[in-house]
């Protein structure tokens, strides 16, 4: 095989199915050293599936894989890290209730120990060391992981993956969940890592950053390999209608630039102060679809969190209505508010449980306020909107731990919906969906803006908020810094002026 | 090979779980067919029947409501003190008068659920240990009063009926099975067992839930406190001894992971105190005595929690 000699790594036929469903038909790929190679595909089209195989996370049913030019295979991650093979994830990686130091040595605890006392001071050295390596310096090693923000243990997880000086790194939807100045630190990393030889094996769902980063570009969908393609191939069209093998619709953010506002407020925050929070007075009309922006740290998903009453203001008030106040979760639920948190598996969903359960879950109460709550009507429930919402599953008796990231998210979606909330507060509805789901989000949202139900959208993209919103407002240190009205003319350009 | 086999056990979860739900048939059926050879017979001969469904009984009443507890992802190690406790109190009452037998047993045993219940979901106490530390709370005073043990008079023992004990399951048994399977609250239960911030953020009250639970299981013991005093006809230090032991074994037996969650079946309650009644008879009728039977009762513990344990890890991040 005088091929597997020339490339760095190559998969030939890999398999594998879960249950009746095929994750990878006969998938081939072929990963030059030096390159970026993107790996794009709808949610459950096998991406993560195949990066989980090279990472020692799970076998293949079937296939062969070889790292220069010798047979590859992983019996476990610590086995792929030998081999020069690290991963970094979307959700998050990192382990809780230990320092950051202990974060980035996992398993690797050995290295610092001697007569079986581990040197914690060395170990903390050496984190730090292998923290300002990678640029970052505002993180101390002896910090508790906990106290860091989302953004922030993401950095620790790519430190740790870019320790043992990879020769295949994979990156598998890590940009959503990183800030804008995270992202541009992956970016100089892969650069780096580029430049001294080694590969990438870049997964995202954001087309124009697979175009802008990559030097070449596999597509799956439903687990088949669909093209290669190189650089100079890269058509975003193209893309996109390779992965969801249909033309997408022109249709994907709102058109009109026709707020109609009513004057009703639904939900109001008086002079909320609490956590970043400070002073800050927001007003949800009836109909409107209000963007909340700003840098990730700004405050923007404290303020979702506090408008459903998740956490209590320290000053201020949260107004339904203008007179009753916003009490705690239960109270919001049951007065017709429904929130999507941003952390979707630990925080909106039941991850081990079915999907008529999880749908079922705020509405038991509607069904049959008093007693045995009704099997049939439950199911109903369920059916009625897992199908409205396109939930790709068997049945609704299915549990979610093996569904894609779009399918859990638009069973949180059918959730709210089935319990008929007015008002749905959505912190970051399509973090980590691919371009389908997405766009199915989006015509809903437009949908229920025209039902006459009002939506605050959070969200860390701008051309997301643009495209959505009837206003928008940015936070800025917790304090609303601008406010911008669609029929005014909305561009990215005005927007980061105020976040910044 | 082994490996990819167990993973895709894992990630199917139901072969996993169809394995743990059979094996508590299995553990039962082991447990009759073991010692009905054993005993030659004697195990489920007539006599010995009834002296089954005596120890089956009290276990059950408890490991029904239980399940709320154990859906939550919580222990309640205190069931034995309540038994003990609320029997005590009971006799006391007899003193006064003989029907504040019943509701005295019954709201003692309810308190204590409160108390329980307010440390685990207000106080955030870890519930087993909060739970044993009422434990000793509850042990010590039932200790201190009743000094030796107190009688209740004879009479009482009119409530010492098959019948009697048979309309109490059932009722037991009706109430926490549409508590669980069919009504709000049950769901709740397993909903915050599953992952409690999903929970809260879908409109259930984590803490009403948390504190419901445990009251329940306190009532539910307050019933075996009466039942347990109505037999003997007194209350003593003794009363309720390593109760919690055996419904912890039942439900545990009885293919209850202690993860909590959805997993989390209500038969499993009745399997379980079916498989340990039959346990502790059969022990008995072979001449196993009190303390080899602890012994084998404590393997078993190791032997069934190393079972939902390894489910615990398959797959089930919380």
């Amino acid at each position: 095989m005088n091929e597997n000699d020339k490339c760095l790594f190559r998969a030939e036929k890999i398999r594998k199915t879960f249950g009746s469903v095929h994750a990878l038909s006969d998938f081939d790929i072929t990963i030059q050293p030096g390159e970026i190679r993107g790996l794009v595909g709808e949610n459950g089209s096998g991406k993560s599936t195949f990066s989980s195989i090279i990472a020692g996370i799970q076998k293949c049913d079937s296939g062969k894989m070889y790292l220069e030019g010798k047979e590859y295979l992983p019996t476990g991650t610590v086995d792929a890290i030998n081999h020069g093979i690290s991963m970094v994830v979307q959700e998050q990686g990192t382990i809780s209730k230990i320092s950051v130091a202990a974060n980035i040595f996992f398993g690797k605890e050995i290295m610092f120990a001697k007569h079986g006392v581990l040197n914690v001071k060395k170990m903390n050295e050496e984190a730090a060391k292998a923290l300002t390596d990678i640029g970052v310096d505002n993180i101390r090693p002896e910090m508790m992981i906990d106290k860091l923000t989302f953004e922030d243990r993401k950095l620790v997880e790519l430190a740790r993956a870019l320790y043992t000086s990879p020769k295949i790194w994979i990156v598998d939807e890590t940009t959503t969940a990183l800030n804008v100045s995270g992202r541009e630190l992956l970016y100089q990393l892969m650069e780096k890592m580029k430049a001294s030889g080694g590969s990438i094996l870049f997964i995202s769902h954001d087309i124009d950053e697979i175009m802008e980063k990559c030097d070449s570009l596999t597509i799956l969908r439903d687990g088949f390999l669909t093209a290669d393609l190189k650089k100079e191939e890269f058509e975003a069209d193209k893309i996109r209608q390779l992965m969801i093998g249909r033309e997408l619709s022109d249709h994907y953010y709102r058109e009109d630039v026709d707020a109609n506002p009513k004057k009703e407020v639904v939900l109001e925050t008086k002079n909320v102060s609490c956590d970043i929070l400070s002073d800050v007075s927001v007003q949800l009309h009836r109909g409107e679809i209000l963007g909340v922006g700003g840098l990730s740290d700004c405050g923007m998903h404290t303020l979702g969190k506090v408008l459903f009453g998740l956490i209590r203001p320290d000053v201020g008030m949260v107004l339904k209505n203008t007179r009753e106040e916003v009490k705690c979760a239960a109270w919001a639920t049951s007065h017709g508010i429904g929130y999507v948190s941003k952390n979707r598996d630990q925080e909106s969903m039941m991850i081990i449980c079915s999907i008529k359960d999880n749908i079922c879950l705020p509405s038991l109460k509607d069904i049959t306020p008093v007693g045995p709550v009704s099997v049939k009507k439950q199911k109903q429930l369920a059916e009625t909107w897992a199908k409205r919402m396109e939930v790709k599953a068997d049945s609704v008796n299915v549990f979610c731990n093996i569904l894609s990231g779009g399918n859990k998210q638009k069973v949180v979606l059918a959730k709210w919906l089935g319990k008929g909330s007015d008002i749905l507060i959505l912190d970051c509805p399509t973090r980590g969906i691919d371009v389908g789901t997405k766009a199915a989000i989006y015509q809903l949202i437009e949908k229920l803006k025209k039902d006459g139900k009002s939506i605050l959208l959070i969200s860390e993209e701008l051309p997301e908020l643009i495209g959505m919103s009837d206003r928008i407002i940015l936070l800025k240190d917790g304090r609303i810094s601008g406010e911008f009205h669609r029929e005014e003319g909305m561009t990215e350009a005005k927007l980061i002026q105020k976040m910044i | 090979m082994e490996n990819s086999k167990s993973f895709t056990a894992a990630k199917g979860g139901l072969t996993k779980e169809k394995f743990l739900n059979n094996f508590a048939f299995f553990g039962l059926l082991l447990v009759l067919v073991l010692f009905e050879i054993l005993t030659r017979g004697k195990l489920l001969g007539q006599r010995n029947l009834m002296n089954i469904f005596n120890n089956f009984f009290s276990i059950a009443l408890c490991a029904m409501m239980y399940s709320f507890v154990m859906a939550l992802g919580e222990l309640d190690l205190s069931v034995g003190a309540i038994v003990g406790f609320s029997a005590a109190m009971a006799a006391f009452a007899s003193e006064i008068s003989i029907y504040l037998i019943l509701p005295v047993a019954l709201i003692t045993g309810l308190l204590i659920g409160l108390i329980n219940g307010f440390a685990t979901a207000y106080l955030r106490v870890e519930s087993f240990i909060g739970t044993l530390a009422v434990s000793f709370v509850f042990r010590g005073l039932t200790t201190y009063f009743l000094n030796g043990s107190v009688g209740i008079p004879i009479a009482m023992r009119a409530f010492d009926k098959d019948w009697v004990k048979i309309i109490a399951l059932l009722l037991v048994l009706t109430i926490s099975y549409l508590l669980y399977e069919r009504c709000a609250f049950g769901k709740h239960c397993r909903a915050v067992g599953a992952s409690h911030e999903a929970a809260r953020q879908s409109g259930v009250n984590v803490q009403k839930t948390r504190m419901a639970a445990f009251a329940l299981v306190g009532l539910v013991c307050g019933l075996v406190g009466f039942f347990t005093l109505v037999r003997a006809c007194t209350a003593s230090s003794k009363t309720g001894n390593s109760f919690e032991f055996d419904v912890l074994l039942a439900v545990l037996f009885g293919g209850m992971p202690l993860s909590g969650g959805w997993p989390v079946k209500f038969r499993a309650a009745v399997i379980g105190s079916i498989a340990m009644a039959a346990l502790k008879s059969g022990m008995s009728l072979i001449g196993i005595d009190g303390l080899t039977q602890q012994v084998v009762e404590g393997v078993i513990l190791i032997a069934v929690v190393v079972l939902s344990f390894d489910r615990r890890n398959a797959g089930v991040i919380k």
